[in-house]
Protein backbone atom coordinates (compact mmCIF):
# COMPACT_ATOMS: atom_id res chain seq x y z
CA UNK A 1 0.00 0.00 0.00
CA UNK A 2 3.02 2.18 0.88
CA UNK A 3 4.82 1.46 -1.84
CA UNK A 4 1.61 2.26 -4.29
CA UNK A 5 0.86 5.26 -2.92
CA UNK A 6 4.63 6.63 -3.09
CA UNK A 7 4.77 5.49 -6.34
CA UNK A 8 1.47 7.87 -7.02
CA UNK A 9 3.24 10.54 -5.53
CA UNK A 10 6.23 10.58 -7.89
CA UNK A 11 4.26 10.60 -11.03
CA UNK A 12 1.88 12.92 -9.92
CA UNK A 13 5.05 15.28 -8.87
CA UNK A 14 6.67 14.25 -12.24
CA UNK A 15 4.09 14.54 -14.36
CA UNK A 16 2.64 18.39 -12.67
CA UNK A 17 6.66 19.58 -12.89
CA UNK A 18 6.64 18.65 -16.59
CA UNK A 19 2.98 19.10 -17.90
CA UNK A 20 3.58 23.50 -17.67
CA UNK A 21 7.02 22.86 -20.12
CA UNK A 22 5.39 20.45 -22.26
CA UNK A 23 2.41 23.27 -22.42
CA UNK A 24 4.02 26.53 -23.37
CA UNK A 25 6.83 24.84 -25.84
CA UNK A 26 4.13 23.52 -28.07
CA UNK A 27 2.44 26.48 -28.10
CA UNK A 28 5.52 28.13 -29.35
CA UNK A 29 6.13 25.79 -32.12
CA UNK A 30 2.36 26.42 -33.18
CA UNK A 31 3.56 29.71 -32.84
CA UNK A 32 6.58 29.69 -35.03
CA UNK A 33 4.67 27.87 -37.92
CA UNK A 34 1.96 30.36 -37.88
CA UNK A 35 4.91 33.21 -38.01
CA UNK A 36 6.40 31.37 -40.76
CA UNK A 37 3.07 31.01 -42.70
CA UNK A 38 2.53 34.46 -42.09
CA UNK A 39 6.24 35.04 -43.42
CA UNK A 40 7.41 33.27 -45.95
CA UNK A 41 11.39 33.18 -46.23
CA UNK A 42 13.14 36.21 -47.38
CA UNK A 43 14.41 35.35 -51.16
CA UNK A 44 17.31 37.70 -52.19
CA UNK A 45 18.30 37.39 -56.23
CA UNK A 46 22.10 38.36 -56.96
CA UNK A 47 23.88 39.08 -60.24
CA UNK A 48 27.71 38.63 -59.67
CA UNK A 49 30.41 40.28 -62.37
CA UNK A 50 33.21 41.59 -62.86
CA UNK A 51 34.31 45.48 -63.92
CA UNK A 52 34.68 44.39 -67.25
CA UNK A 53 31.49 43.03 -68.78
CA UNK A 54 30.14 41.83 -72.54
CA UNK A 55 26.80 42.94 -73.60
CA UNK A 56 25.30 39.98 -72.45
CA UNK A 57 26.22 40.04 -69.10
CA UNK A 58 24.75 43.76 -68.99
CA UNK A 59 21.45 42.60 -70.50
CA UNK A 60 21.57 39.70 -67.72
CA UNK A 61 21.42 42.31 -65.59
CA UNK A 62 19.07 44.74 -67.17
CA UNK A 63 16.53 41.57 -67.67
CA UNK A 64 17.09 40.23 -64.65
CA UNK A 65 16.21 42.92 -62.91
CA UNK A 66 13.42 44.20 -64.58
CA UNK A 67 11.54 40.51 -64.67
CA UNK A 68 12.34 41.16 -60.47
CA UNK A 69 10.57 44.63 -60.32
CA UNK A 70 7.70 43.15 -62.59
CA UNK A 71 6.68 39.99 -61.01
CA UNK A 72 7.17 41.00 -57.43
CA UNK A 73 6.39 44.73 -56.89
CA UNK A 74 5.04 44.36 -53.59
CA UNK A 75 7.34 41.84 -52.77
CA UNK A 76 10.39 43.96 -53.27
CA UNK A 77 8.70 47.06 -51.47
CA UNK A 78 8.30 44.52 -48.41
CA UNK A 79 11.75 43.37 -48.74
CA UNK A 80 10.54 40.21 -48.67
CA UNK A 81 12.75 40.28 -52.32
CA UNK A 82 15.93 41.66 -52.54
CA UNK A 83 18.05 41.85 -56.10
CA UNK A 84 21.75 43.22 -55.82
CA UNK A 85 24.41 43.46 -58.35
CA UNK A 86 27.48 42.58 -56.83
CA UNK A 87 31.42 43.59 -58.66
CA UNK A 88 33.55 40.86 -57.84
CA UNK A 89 36.64 43.08 -58.33
CA UNK A 90 35.93 44.86 -55.09
CA UNK A 91 37.49 43.23 -52.37
CA UNK A 92 33.91 44.60 -49.95
CA UNK A 93 32.34 42.09 -52.01
CA UNK A 94 34.98 39.13 -51.06
CA UNK A 95 33.08 37.49 -48.01
CA UNK A 96 29.32 37.45 -49.97
CA UNK A 97 31.02 35.68 -52.91
CA UNK A 98 32.44 33.40 -50.68
CA UNK A 99 28.83 32.79 -48.79
CA UNK A 100 27.04 32.28 -51.91
CA UNK A 101 29.79 30.09 -53.09
CA UNK A 102 30.30 32.08 -56.50
CA UNK A 103 32.83 30.76 -59.30
CA UNK A 104 32.59 33.91 -61.26
CA UNK A 105 29.88 35.91 -62.70
CA UNK A 106 26.65 34.27 -61.75
CA UNK A 107 22.82 34.72 -61.29
CA UNK A 108 21.74 33.21 -58.03
CA UNK A 109 18.04 33.40 -56.17
CA UNK A 110 19.17 32.14 -52.55
CA UNK A 111 16.42 31.74 -49.95
CA UNK A 112 17.42 30.03 -46.15
CA UNK A 113 17.75 26.76 -47.77
CA UNK A 114 17.70 26.52 -51.17
CA UNK A 115 19.97 27.79 -53.83
CA UNK A 116 19.15 28.35 -57.90
CA UNK A 117 21.87 28.88 -59.47
CA UNK A 118 20.60 30.56 -62.93
CA UNK A 119 23.96 31.80 -64.76
CA UNK A 120 23.41 29.44 -68.13
CA UNK A 121 19.57 30.68 -68.35
CA UNK A 122 20.97 34.22 -67.76
CA UNK A 123 23.16 34.32 -70.38
CA UNK A 124 21.41 31.62 -72.84
CA UNK A 125 18.12 33.69 -73.16
CA UNK A 126 19.02 37.17 -71.57
CA UNK A 127 19.31 38.70 -75.25
CA UNK A 128 17.07 37.22 -77.37
CA UNK A 129 14.49 35.61 -75.30
CA UNK A 130 13.54 37.77 -72.24
CA UNK A 131 10.78 36.25 -71.48
CA UNK A 132 12.34 32.96 -70.93
CA UNK A 133 14.87 34.18 -68.53
CA UNK A 134 11.93 35.86 -66.66
CA UNK A 135 9.73 32.83 -66.81
CA UNK A 136 13.11 30.71 -65.08
CA UNK A 137 13.24 33.16 -62.86
CA UNK A 138 10.05 32.80 -61.64
CA UNK A 139 10.07 29.24 -61.50
CA UNK A 140 12.56 29.75 -59.17
CA UNK A 141 11.12 32.31 -57.19
CA UNK A 142 7.63 31.03 -56.78
CA UNK A 143 8.53 28.01 -54.35
CA UNK A 144 10.40 29.47 -52.26
CA UNK A 145 7.73 32.38 -51.57
CA UNK A 146 5.29 29.69 -51.25
CA UNK A 147 7.01 27.80 -48.77
CA UNK B 1 23.99 33.23 -82.62
CA UNK B 2 20.27 32.20 -81.45
CA UNK B 3 20.57 29.64 -84.01
CA UNK B 4 23.52 27.86 -81.92
CA UNK B 5 21.77 28.38 -79.06
CA UNK B 6 18.62 26.81 -80.16
CA UNK B 7 20.78 23.75 -80.76
CA UNK B 8 22.42 23.70 -77.55
CA UNK B 9 18.72 23.87 -75.85
CA UNK B 10 17.51 20.83 -77.66
CA UNK B 11 20.25 18.87 -77.91
CA UNK B 12 20.53 15.37 -75.48
CA UNK B 13 24.21 14.65 -76.56
CA UNK B 14 27.27 16.16 -74.70
CA UNK B 15 29.61 16.18 -77.63
CA UNK B 16 27.24 18.05 -79.60
CA UNK B 17 26.66 21.00 -76.80
CA UNK B 18 30.64 21.33 -76.72
CA UNK B 19 30.61 21.82 -79.94
CA UNK B 20 28.19 24.12 -80.26
CA UNK B 21 29.58 26.00 -77.30
CA UNK B 22 33.05 26.23 -79.21
CA UNK B 23 31.38 27.61 -82.01
CA UNK B 24 29.70 30.00 -79.76
CA UNK B 25 33.00 31.10 -78.12
CA UNK B 26 34.68 31.40 -81.75
CA UNK B 27 32.54 33.97 -82.68
CA UNK B 28 31.86 35.90 -79.29
CA UNK B 29 33.60 39.49 -79.49
CA UNK B 30 36.71 38.76 -77.20
CA UNK B 31 38.05 35.26 -78.41
CA UNK B 32 37.01 36.30 -82.19
CA UNK B 33 39.94 38.65 -81.69
CA UNK B 34 42.21 36.71 -80.81
CA UNK B 35 41.52 34.26 -83.64
CA UNK B 36 42.08 37.18 -85.82
CA UNK B 37 45.27 38.09 -84.45
CA UNK B 38 45.92 34.20 -85.00
CA UNK B 39 45.00 34.31 -88.27
CA UNK B 40 47.52 37.11 -88.72
CA UNK B 41 50.15 35.40 -87.14
CA UNK B 42 50.32 31.95 -88.87
CA UNK B 43 49.58 33.81 -91.70
CA UNK B 44 53.14 35.30 -91.93
CA UNK B 45 55.14 32.52 -94.20
CA UNK B 46 52.85 32.26 -96.90
CA UNK B 47 55.58 31.49 -99.43
CA UNK B 48 54.91 27.64 -97.49
CA UNK B 49 51.75 26.86 -97.91
CA UNK B 50 51.73 23.63 -95.85
CA UNK B 51 53.26 25.02 -93.54
CA UNK B 52 50.49 27.95 -92.88
CA UNK B 53 47.89 25.12 -92.60
CA UNK B 54 50.00 22.91 -89.91
CA UNK B 55 50.66 26.26 -88.06
CA UNK B 56 46.21 26.72 -87.99
CA UNK B 57 46.20 22.97 -86.49
CA UNK B 58 48.85 23.60 -84.34
CA UNK B 59 47.94 26.88 -83.09
CA UNK B 60 44.17 24.93 -82.12
CA UNK B 61 46.41 22.11 -80.41
CA UNK B 62 47.31 24.93 -77.79
CA UNK B 63 44.21 25.76 -77.20
CA UNK B 64 42.82 21.79 -76.58
CA UNK B 65 46.13 21.40 -74.07
CA UNK B 66 44.93 24.76 -72.25
CA UNK B 67 41.00 23.92 -72.40
CA UNK B 68 41.37 20.25 -71.39
CA UNK B 69 44.64 21.03 -69.15
CA UNK B 70 41.83 22.95 -66.64
CA UNK B 71 39.54 20.48 -66.76
CA UNK B 72 41.82 18.01 -65.79
CA UNK B 73 42.99 20.36 -62.94
CA UNK B 74 39.23 20.77 -61.39
CA UNK B 75 38.41 17.40 -62.59
CA UNK B 76 41.57 16.06 -60.22
CA UNK B 77 40.47 18.20 -57.20
CA UNK B 78 41.24 21.88 -57.55
CA UNK B 79 39.05 23.97 -55.96
CA UNK B 80 36.72 25.30 -59.70
CA UNK B 81 35.75 28.77 -57.82
CA UNK B 82 39.52 29.55 -57.69
CA UNK B 83 40.32 28.14 -61.19
CA UNK B 84 37.30 30.03 -62.04
CA UNK B 85 37.80 33.14 -60.28
CA UNK B 86 41.44 33.64 -61.13
CA UNK B 87 41.29 33.46 -64.88
CA UNK B 88 38.11 35.20 -65.39
CA UNK B 89 39.26 37.85 -63.73
CA UNK B 90 43.11 38.02 -65.04
CA UNK B 91 42.93 36.09 -68.29
CA UNK B 92 41.89 39.07 -70.11
CA UNK B 93 43.66 41.62 -68.08
CA UNK B 94 47.24 40.19 -68.78
CA UNK B 95 46.29 39.12 -72.68
CA UNK B 96 46.45 43.06 -73.57
CA UNK B 97 49.90 43.65 -71.74
CA UNK B 98 50.85 40.51 -73.53
CA UNK B 99 50.13 41.04 -77.02
CA UNK B 100 51.42 44.77 -76.95
CA UNK B 101 54.42 43.04 -75.46
CA UNK B 102 54.93 40.01 -78.11
CA UNK B 103 53.94 43.01 -80.95
CA UNK B 104 57.05 44.90 -79.62
CA UNK B 105 58.99 41.93 -80.40
CA UNK B 106 57.74 40.94 -83.39
CA UNK B 107 58.65 44.39 -84.83
CA UNK B 108 62.32 44.40 -83.25
CA UNK B 109 61.05 47.19 -81.20
CA UNK B 110 62.62 45.53 -77.81
CA UNK B 111 65.43 43.47 -78.18
CA UNK B 112 66.73 42.73 -74.80
CA UNK B 113 66.83 38.87 -73.67
CA UNK B 114 65.36 38.06 -70.35
CA UNK B 115 64.85 34.88 -68.89
CA UNK B 116 61.52 33.89 -67.71
CA UNK B 117 58.13 35.04 -69.08
CA UNK B 118 59.85 37.54 -71.45
CA UNK B 119 61.69 35.02 -72.46
CA UNK B 120 58.32 32.90 -73.50
CA UNK B 121 56.95 36.61 -74.94
CA UNK B 122 60.26 36.08 -76.87
CA UNK B 123 59.75 33.08 -78.34
CA UNK B 124 56.15 33.81 -79.51
CA UNK B 125 57.44 36.61 -80.90
CA UNK B 126 60.85 35.57 -82.79
CA UNK B 127 60.85 37.15 -86.60
CA UNK B 128 61.31 33.65 -88.05
CA UNK B 129 59.20 30.84 -88.35
CA UNK B 130 61.53 28.68 -86.76
CA UNK B 131 59.05 25.73 -85.80
CA UNK B 132 55.66 25.31 -84.44
CA UNK B 133 56.05 25.97 -80.27
CA UNK B 134 55.49 29.53 -80.91
CA UNK B 135 51.99 29.20 -82.67
CA UNK B 136 51.02 26.35 -80.14
CA UNK B 137 52.41 28.56 -77.04
CA UNK B 138 50.25 31.15 -78.59
CA UNK B 139 46.83 29.12 -78.74
CA UNK B 140 48.08 27.73 -74.92
CA UNK B 141 48.31 31.54 -73.77
CA UNK B 142 44.73 32.92 -75.92
CA UNK B 143 42.16 30.07 -74.63
CA UNK B 144 43.81 30.82 -71.19
CA UNK B 145 42.79 34.76 -71.74
CA UNK B 146 38.64 33.93 -71.09
CA UNK B 147 36.38 36.73 -71.64
CA UNK B 148 33.59 37.45 -69.63
CA UNK B 149 31.27 35.56 -72.27
CA UNK B 150 33.52 32.93 -73.05
CA UNK B 151 34.29 32.51 -69.45
CA UNK B 152 30.54 31.53 -68.48
CA UNK B 153 30.35 28.99 -71.73
CA UNK B 154 33.62 27.52 -70.63
CA UNK B 155 33.41 27.43 -66.51
CA UNK B 156 29.79 27.40 -66.15
CA UNK B 157 28.41 25.20 -69.23
CA UNK B 158 31.29 23.17 -70.17
CA UNK B 159 32.67 22.08 -67.03
CA UNK B 160 29.71 20.74 -65.30
CA UNK B 161 29.14 18.73 -68.19
CA UNK B 162 32.83 17.50 -68.45
CA UNK B 163 33.95 17.06 -64.88
CA UNK B 164 30.82 15.24 -63.89
CA UNK B 165 32.07 11.80 -64.79
CA UNK B 166 35.80 10.65 -66.28
CA UNK B 167 33.77 9.71 -69.39
CA UNK B 168 33.26 13.78 -70.13
CA UNK B 169 36.92 14.74 -70.37
CA UNK B 170 37.12 14.39 -74.03
CA UNK B 171 34.30 17.15 -74.09
CA UNK B 172 37.18 20.38 -74.06
CA UNK B 173 39.28 18.85 -76.68
CA UNK B 174 36.20 18.78 -78.87
CA UNK B 175 34.80 22.74 -77.40
CA UNK B 176 38.31 23.66 -78.68
CA UNK B 177 38.73 22.63 -82.01
CA UNK B 178 35.79 24.26 -82.28
CA UNK B 179 37.12 27.26 -80.84
CA UNK B 180 40.11 26.81 -83.56
CA UNK B 181 37.38 25.67 -86.44
CA UNK B 182 37.65 30.08 -87.91
CA UNK B 183 41.46 29.88 -87.74
CA UNK B 184 41.64 26.21 -88.94
CA UNK B 185 39.41 27.54 -92.04
CA UNK B 186 41.41 30.62 -92.76
CA UNK B 187 44.75 28.82 -92.03
CA UNK B 188 43.15 26.42 -94.87
CA UNK B 189 42.02 29.23 -97.31
CA UNK B 190 45.31 30.95 -96.88
CA UNK B 191 47.21 28.04 -97.57
CA UNK B 192 45.52 26.76 -100.45
CA UNK B 193 43.36 29.66 -101.95
CA UNK B 194 45.35 32.42 -101.69
CA UNK B 195 49.26 30.51 -101.62
CA UNK B 196 49.66 31.60 -104.68
CA UNK B 197 49.09 35.23 -104.63
CA UNK B 198 52.01 34.41 -101.70
CA UNK B 199 54.54 32.82 -104.04
CA UNK B 200 54.05 35.96 -106.54
CA UNK B 201 54.73 38.30 -102.91
CA UNK B 202 57.02 35.87 -102.22
CA UNK B 203 59.55 37.31 -105.40
CA UNK B 204 59.11 40.76 -103.79
CA UNK B 205 61.91 40.73 -100.78
CA UNK B 206 60.59 43.47 -98.94
CA UNK B 207 56.57 41.88 -99.01
CA UNK B 208 57.72 39.44 -96.01
CA UNK B 209 59.19 42.40 -93.69
CA UNK B 210 56.12 44.04 -94.22
CA UNK B 211 53.40 41.71 -93.68
CA UNK B 212 55.35 40.71 -90.46
CA UNK B 213 54.82 44.49 -89.76
CA UNK B 214 51.56 45.00 -90.45
CA UNK B 215 50.97 41.44 -88.23
CA UNK B 216 52.98 43.45 -85.35
CA UNK B 217 50.55 46.39 -85.71
CA UNK B 218 47.47 43.95 -85.18
CA UNK B 219 48.93 42.32 -82.11
CA UNK B 220 49.50 45.89 -80.82
CA UNK B 221 46.34 46.72 -82.11
CA UNK B 222 44.31 44.29 -80.39
CA UNK B 223 46.54 44.20 -77.30
CA UNK B 224 45.32 47.75 -76.65
CA UNK B 225 41.97 47.03 -77.34
CA UNK B 226 42.17 44.72 -74.74
CA UNK B 227 43.55 47.05 -72.15
CA UNK B 228 41.25 49.58 -72.96
CA UNK B 229 38.15 47.41 -72.57
CA UNK B 230 39.32 45.25 -69.20
CA UNK B 231 40.51 48.50 -67.61
CA UNK B 232 37.28 50.11 -68.18
CA UNK B 233 37.82 52.65 -71.04
CA UNK B 234 35.65 51.61 -73.30
CA UNK B 235 32.47 49.33 -72.82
Amino acid sequence: MFKKIALSAVLLLTFSGLMPEITPSVGAANNRVEKQVAQPAKVEVYYFHFTRRCTTCKAVETESKSAITSLYPTQLKEGMITYKSVNLDDKSSAALAKRCKVEGQALLVLSERKRVDLTEQGFMFAVDKPARLKAELKKAIDPMLSR
Amino acid sequence: MEFLQSILENTQYAFVSAIILGLMTAISPCPLATNITAIGFIGRDLENRRKVFYNGLVYTLGRTISYTGLALIIYLGANKMDVSMVFQGWGEKLLGPGLILIGLFMMDIIKINLPGISGAIHHIGEKYSGGYWSTLLLGILFALAFCPYSGVLYFVMLIPITVSSASGLYLPVIYAIATGLPVILFAWLLAYAVGNVGKVYHRIKTFELWFRRIVSIIFIAVGIYYVLISFGFIG
